[in-house]
């Protein structure tokens, strides 16, 4: 009976960290959303290529978010009042804007967020979410491969998340969406050569941040 | 799109593929559980989810005549359901070609692909 309790109290224990669902499945998979900067469209000679527009992108930079894609399953995503973005933060500071393992943005080209240049580079990306009052965080944290309590030099997620790290923060506009997002999203939107918004779409819910890219 | 692809492989590279594990019904019809490719057939204002039977090459071989790569030589024949996609348009421009389930609850939702301003979507349920 002990060792059954045990093993239940370890399986729980095993699920806050990391979810695991049948299969070894991740209940929340891992997702990336990319755009490409400064590049050309060449026409090989010939019939073109095999890409819509039919020539290649080339010379391109990326800019690109890692993160973990929850689910909705049905639930109310960020409650209301006192309980606004409780459910969301499971507890930590601030939120990961993901699942599991920190979000990140990685760019190949320096941005400039809310008037701030942002070096090229990898950082954390977390959500400051306040009812109809969402700030975008870019830090300096590391993200960890796998939750150790014993890290103190890198975060897992959001959890002991401190702001002595961040690199500039930005409002974000607020947006209903005319549809539900089961999975949540991030996305590049509104993209020219000179830059765009970074976006992230859950529920009902899209939050965006504008940025430019620095010539 | 490409004069050699007669349907849109609704992604980049390797067929967009539909993997379930309860059966669905889209536009009256059963999708078993499975693993299926998922093209649309492209006209302007009018776009058809076609689910198909035929089987996704994982890198391009040309010899391969049991398997498709993305829509090429894809033909009607291993269809399972075609159906009518409802188009909208979107108050933002989607940079990186998406598909979402949107307006999801516990019997179906919807299956949506976004690029551009544009989003198509279909009604499923779950179960036959």
């Amino acid at each position: 009976m002990t060792r059954i309790l045990f093993a239940t109290c370890a399986a729980v224990l095993a699920m806050t960290v990391f979810v695991v669902g049948q299969e070894n499945r991740p209940l929340s998979p891992n997702g990336t959303a990319a755009a490409q900067v400064m590049g050309k469209y060449v026409k090989p000679e010939g019939r073109g290529a095999p890409a819509l527009g039919g020539a290649n992108y080339q010379g391109g930079k990326w800019i690109e978010i890692t993160y973990g894609r929850p689910l909705k399953r049905g639930r109310d995503l960020w409650g209301s009042g006192a309980n606004y973005g409780k459910d969301a933060l499971v507890g930590t500071p601030i939120w990961r804007a993901g699942a599991n393992v920190s979000t990140r943005l990685k760019t190949e080209v320096p941005l400039v967020i809310n008037g701030k240049t942002l070096a090229p580079g990898e950082y954390s990306l977390f959500i400051d979410l306040k009812e109809n009052n969402w700030t975008f965080v870019v830090s300096n944290w590391a993200a960890a491969p796998r939750y150790d309590p014993n890290n103190k030099e890198a975060l897992w997620g959001s959890y002991f998340y401190t702001p002595d790290k961040d690199v500039l923060r930005a409002p974000m506009k607020l947006e209903t969406l005319p549809h539900s997002i089961e999975q949540l999203t991030w996305g590049f939107v509104d993209m020219s050569d000179s830059g765009g918004a970074m976006a992230i779409s859950w529920g009902t819910q899209m939050a965006s941040v504008p940025f430019k890219v620095q010539m | 799109m490409n004069p050699d692809a007669p349907v849109w492989r609704a992604g980049a590279n390797v067929s967009t593929q539909l993997k379930t594990e309860v059966p669905l019904t889209i536009n009256g019809k059963t999708v078993a559980p499975g693993t299926y490719t998922v093209f649309i057939d492209l006209k302007p204002s009018a776009w058809t989810l076609i689910v198909s039977r035929w089987p996704a090459q994982t890198d391009y071989d040309p010899s391969n005549k049991a398997a498709l790569w993305g829509a090429y030589e894809y033909t009607p024949d291993k269809d399972i359901v075609r159906t009518q996609m409802m188009l909208a348009t979107l108050p933002f421009s989607v940079d990186q070609l998406a598909w979402e389930f949107t307006d999801m609850t516990e019997t179906g939702g919807r299956l949506s692909i976004m690029w551009d301003k544009t989003m198509a979507s279909v009604p499923f349920k779950i179960g036959s």
